[in-house]
């Protein structure tokens, strides 16, 4: 029996009808390897990126030392760590008692820090930037260059901090968690953890910040932080990315999603393309199994045979397939490492898993059922079943084959919600699809060839073969769908990013201003062509009532200290709505808007209210410079807070608010070369604290980039999927047009009738599919925006000309060259056929 | 009037240039009955395909009616055929998706006639089929097939009607019922009937009977028994 199986797949393959079946099975098993390799990896290296912006991938921060077994517990993990102190200090010069000494923000560096990313530097100020991967040595410091000129050193001087005597070493740049830096509070210096207690600068009340860095094995730091939090006081903080980068996280989330998505669509498209060609397969057999009945072979024969064959093919696929995947994968990511600059993750071997049982799991459920039936009935019946060549492609095995490999992806992908939606959608695609036409195909019995041009031939054919073309239609408009879903989730993510961090962000932040600062500081803004937003007063304030009930008692100490309404809270008023805000309850009132028909009114901050169960009608006593105020919640607010501009979690009317003491602040958008101005700012106004976020914007920025272009490559490899699977789908009808058209040329039907026909019935097919498309990935879209990612529900008509044209053209060659195929056999041919 | 002067046919195979047909000069006259013969793999039917329009030789030249087919293109050719040819396969060749009817109208269409219905329905009730209009080839026997086949090579009223074997696939009753249509029909409508056959029977029913051995025309005689 092996021996048979070898020659028939001997055979098959050089007839040809093995290699559709092998080239899509291959396909499928590369594609799938490579694209769920390429995105587990992808998706390591981004979070390996992101990671840069705490230098590491958790940090415990805390304004005293920590308790040290808390360390132990860390390194029993092994987790790496590194520990930083953040203080302030006066850096000196000289030791001369004169010298006038420079405020510096210090940060002092242990070992292995930074854990994730480098620290950039320079030789000298005009050096060139090079990057390193651990701080200044004990006894060394690096600082900003502007200190170097403020300061009039070079580097190699002897600097002092507190009573430590340290060499400047090197010009610092930057360090991967910079974030956002006072700069009012002096240029940044980074010295060695050990240098500390020399300086004696620290004493008891100096305002410190102690952080551990911590960075390994995602596991390890789970457990760790299961240890570890309930052990936590209000004082020290726990960060991730999440809760450090809001923006960066939540752009990586809906990324992870666009990724699962992908991945999923490609094991669609693969399973189509081996369910065609596995079926076209196992009826082209029918006739084998026939002739090997005859001769007298069991059942059971058949079976063994048929099970050693495609084990065989299976076999050989999985083996160049993984190959061929794992190096598609390793090409794009080697370029892609070399542009994120982070060395190339881990492979796992879940994408070779997934690859394989995506080819197995199709291969049985598309081939087997039609051997198996074909096993138990009689060969004579099977000789007749054989003339009748249609392909009928079983949908019942199309689900099961589908829902099996969706299941493994969700598995892989803890996604199931998306699996079940990606598997309705196209059982909502195939019933749309197929079963109408179906029913037309029942109502409207078709009439004849109508060969006498080549429109109304296209046309009677597409009636003809209504059933094929619907099987066809739906194939092609699940492939387009699936393209287009990803397409228009990508133009989602991009501009909803983009209108995140538009060009002219605010890059700094001002605050404590007072009140005759706010004209000079206007002044001096319009003087430095920078981009302001609005100057808002700043009122501290604490919330103690809702209604009756005192706050502490109303929520629990857990919500209480996570909403932070325990902290004091910005109170402020605005003339108009604030440009990040939209109101989710109630109705807005503009700042002046307070009269004696109208109380005291309160706008609250969505998310704190729905944490502090405060409702529309509400009424909310604040403390404010031990006054007490009461105000009625007379709208909720949704605020953006990532957008880099004052926002704040109440505002009120002007007139109950302006007889407290305030403060004012506002942020704008100063152009790079105008940053050095800033310092003119301080000394207009000592008081002013000026906060740069600039550097982090860019790294924001810089993430988002590579995440978007990491979706293109991935849109890209769907795209040619998608492009594989439609050519693939022309086959399905191509061995009984074959015929039918050679036998029409003897006829007397010319080539152009006949190629003409071909393509415009294709093009029709694929102008449907893509009509078809389009709904269908609109649906799925808003489906997706609503409880996927969390997006604003919006249509995508750019994409609407889209999927018809695709369709058209795509199809459309795929009948050409399929019409080139029909068309090359000569006519003779006929008869010497049986 | 079809003329082939000295064409050859060569075909290059795995086991060298093979030499189908060679050196053949024939003229058939309008109107005759002429039967190929000879012995298997001789070139009978590479010879009929050649007649026939469906390919052409290595070398050499056929005319038809004053137009020379070796000089044609693909698409010409099938004009040609459109308008003048009608041929019965040994396998019959419907086409499964149509009906008898859809059959015997696809040859009228491709002429160019739209309002052939009546006529290929008349077609269809000369061979005895007018009740199974609407059936599927799958439906219909080996000789009801091969009855749609002759109809559909008739239709368009070619004025050459070629026929490979047309009785190769039936049993002896229905290939003789098969054979008087054929010869009704052919001079009902003064077609030239050129057919390939093994039997001795259907061969002595035409008036010229040429035979073929190894590509090459060993005999070619106008038999004394005109018109049965
Ligand atoms: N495409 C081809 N490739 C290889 N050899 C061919 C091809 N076409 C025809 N031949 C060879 O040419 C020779 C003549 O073939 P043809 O079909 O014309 O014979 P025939 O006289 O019709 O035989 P039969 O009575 O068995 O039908 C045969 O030996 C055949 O093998
Ligand atoms: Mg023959």
């Amino acid at each position: 029996m092996f021996k048979i199986a070898w020659r028939f797949l001997r055979t098959d393959w050089r007839s040809g009808e093995l290699r559709l079946l092998f080239m899509s099975l291959l396909l499928a098993v590369t594609i799938v390897t490579g694209l769920t390799a390429f995105v587990e990896r992808l998706q390591l290296m981004l979070a390996g990126e992101s990671s840069q912006f705490l230098a590491a991938d958790r940090v415990l921060k805390s304004p005293q030392p920590v308790n040290p077994l808390w360390l132990d517990k860390a390194s029993g993990l092994n987790l790496q760590q590194a520990a930083l102190i953040n203080f302030q200090s006066m850096f000196y010069a000289s030791v001369d008692v004169d010298a006038e000494p420079v405020l510096v923000s210090i940060k002092a560096a242990g070992e292995n820090y930074p854990l994730i990313g480098e620290l950039k530097t320079r030789p000298q100020p005009y050096g060139e930037i090079t990057a390193v991967k651990s701080g200044p040595a004990v006894g060394e410091v690096w600082a900003e260059s502007r200190l170097l000129q403020q300061m009039n050193i070079d580097i190699g001087a002897q600097v002092y901090i507190g009573d430590a005597q340290l060499k400047l070493t090197k010009v610092l740049v930057s360090e991967p968690d910079r974030g956002a830096g006072f700069i009012s509070m002096g240029p940044r210096v980074l010295m060695h953890l050990q240098d500390v207690a020399a300086s004696n600068v620290i004493s008891e009340g100096s305002r410190v910040s102690y952080s551990w860095l911590f960075a390994g094995d995602k596991k390890a730091i789970d457990l760790y932080w299961q240890w570890l939090k309930p052990q936590l006081t209000d004082r020290e903080k726990w960060l991730d990315l999440e809760n450090s980068q809001p923006t960066v996280a939540v752009a990586l989330q809906r990324a992870k999603t666009f990724f699962v998505l992908a991945s999923s669509m490609i094991i669609v498209l693969a399973v189509i393309a081996i369910a065609m060609s596995s079926t076209r397969y196992s009826q082209r057999h029918i006739k084998h199994i026939a002739v090997l009945k005859t001769l007298g072979a069991t059942s059971t024969d058949i079976k063994r045979l048929y099970t050693y064959l495609l084990l065989l093919l299976f076999i050989a696929v999985v083996c160049i397939g993984w190959l061929l995947g794992f190096l598609l994968q390793q090409l794009v990511l080697m370029q892609a490492a070399a542009v994120l600059d982070v060395a190339l993750p881990p492979l796992s071997l879940w994408p070779f898993l997934l690859g394989a049982a995506t080819a197995l799991i199709s291969l049985m459920t598309f081939t087997l059922p039609v051997i198996d039936k074909l096993r138990s009935i009689p060969a004579v019946r099977i000789f007749q079943q054989a003339s009748s060549q249609e392909l009928k492609l079983s949908l019942t095995s199309a689900v099961i084959g589908l829902a099996g490999v969706l299941l493994l992806l969700s598995l892989y992908t803890g996604q199931i919600l998306l699996s079940v939606l990606m598997l309705l959608s196209l059982t909502f695609l195939l019933a749309v699809v197929v079963f109408p036409a179906r029913l037309l195909l029942t109502f409207i019995p078709a009439k004849g060839l109508k060969a006498r041009n080549w429109w109304s031939m296209a046309v009677a054919n597409m009636q003809r073969r209504l059933w094929v073309n619907a099987l066809q239609i739906s194939l092609f408009s699940i492939s387009l769908m699936l393209l287009l879903v990803l397409i228009g989730l990508r133009d989602n993510l991009f501009s909803q990013w983009q209108e995140q961090l538009p060009a002219e962000t605010p890059n700094f932040f001002l605050v404590n201003l007072q009140q005759p600062d706010v004209a000079s500081v206007e002044q001096w803004l319009q003087n430095h062509a920078a981009k302001q937003e609005t100057i808002y007063p700043m009122i501290r304030g604490r919330l103690v009532r809702i209604n009756d009930k005192l706050v502490r008692e109303r929520v629990s100490k857990e919500d209480f200290k996570r909403s932070g309404a325990d902290r004091e809270l910005n109170l402020s008023w605005a003339d108009s709505l604030p440009p990040d805000n939209t109101l989710t309850a109630g109705s807005w009132h503009d700042a002046d808007a307070s009269s004696a028909s109208n109380p005291t009114w309160v706008s609250v901050e969505s998310k704190l209210a729905k944490k502090l169960e405060i409702k529309l009608g509400d009424s909310l006593t604040f403390m404010i410079a031990a006054q007490t105020l009461t105000a009625k919640v007379s709208s909720l607010r949704e605020v953006e807070w990532d957008r880099m501009r004052p926002n704040f979690y109440m505002l009120l009317p002007k007139q109950s608010l302006q007889m407290f003491p305030k403060t004012y602040m506002t942020s704008f958008y100063l152009p790079a070369s105008k940053h050095k101005d800033i310092v003119n700012l301080l000394k207009i106004i000592p008081t002013a604290i000026v906060i740069e976020i600039d550097s982090m914007i860019k790294q924001i920025r810089h993430v988002i980039h590579h995440v978007s272009l990491a979706l293109q490559l991935v849109l890209f490899f769907v795209f040619i999927g998608v492009i594989l699977v439609m050519f693939a789908t022309v086959q399905i009808s191509l061995d009984s047009r074959k015929k039918e058209n050679t036998v029409i040329r003897a006829l007397g039907g010319t080539k152009k009738l006949i190629i003409g026909s071909l393509i415009t019935e294709f093009m029709l097919l694929g102008l449907l599919a893509g009509i078809l498309a389009t709904f269908a990935a609109e649906l799925v879209l808003l489906a997706l925006q609503k409880w996927l990612m969390d997006l604003p529900l919006q249509l995508h008509p750019e994409l609407w000309y889209l999927a018809p044209l695709l369709g058209l053209s795509i199809v459309g060659s795929a009948g050409f060259l399929a019409a080139r195929k029909v068309t090359a056999v000569v006519p003779m041919q006929l008869l010497r056929e049986n | 009037m079809i003329q082939l002067r000295d064409v050859n046919h060569h075909i290059c195979s795995v086991d060298g240039d093979l030499e189908i047909l060679k050196a053949i000069t024939l003229q058939i006259d309008a109107g005759e009955t002429v039967a190929i013969t000879g012995s298997s793999g001789s070139g009978k039917t590479t010879l009929l395909g050649m007649l026939a329009g469906l390919d052409i030789p290595t070398s050499g030249e056929i005319v038809v009616e004053g137009s020379n087919l070796t000089t044609m293109n693909e698409d010409q050719r099938a004009l040609f055929r459109a308008k003048s040819v009608g041929f019965v396969f040994q396998s019959f060749h419907l086409l499964d998706a149509l009906t008898a009817l859809e059959n015997v109208l696809l040859p009228l269409e491709l002429a160019g006639n739209n309002q052939g219905e009546a006529e290929a329905k008349a077609f269809l009730e000369q061979v005895g089929l007018s009740h199974r209009l609407k059936h599927y080839p799958s439906q219909l026997s080996g000789g009801e097939q091969q009855r749609v086949a002759i109809a559909r090579a008739f239709a368009a009223k070619p004025q050459y009607l070629f026929a490979d074997e047309p009785t190769g696939n039936l049993d002896q009753a229905t290939g003789s019922h098969i054979i008087d249509l054929l010869f009704d029909l052919n001079r009902q409508h003064k077609t030239t009937l050129v057919l390939v056959t093994h039997e001795p029977r259907l061969a002595s029913l035409c008036r010229r009977q040429i035979v073929i051995e190894n590509g090459q025309i060993i005999s070619d005689k106008k038999s004394e028994l005109s018109d049965v």
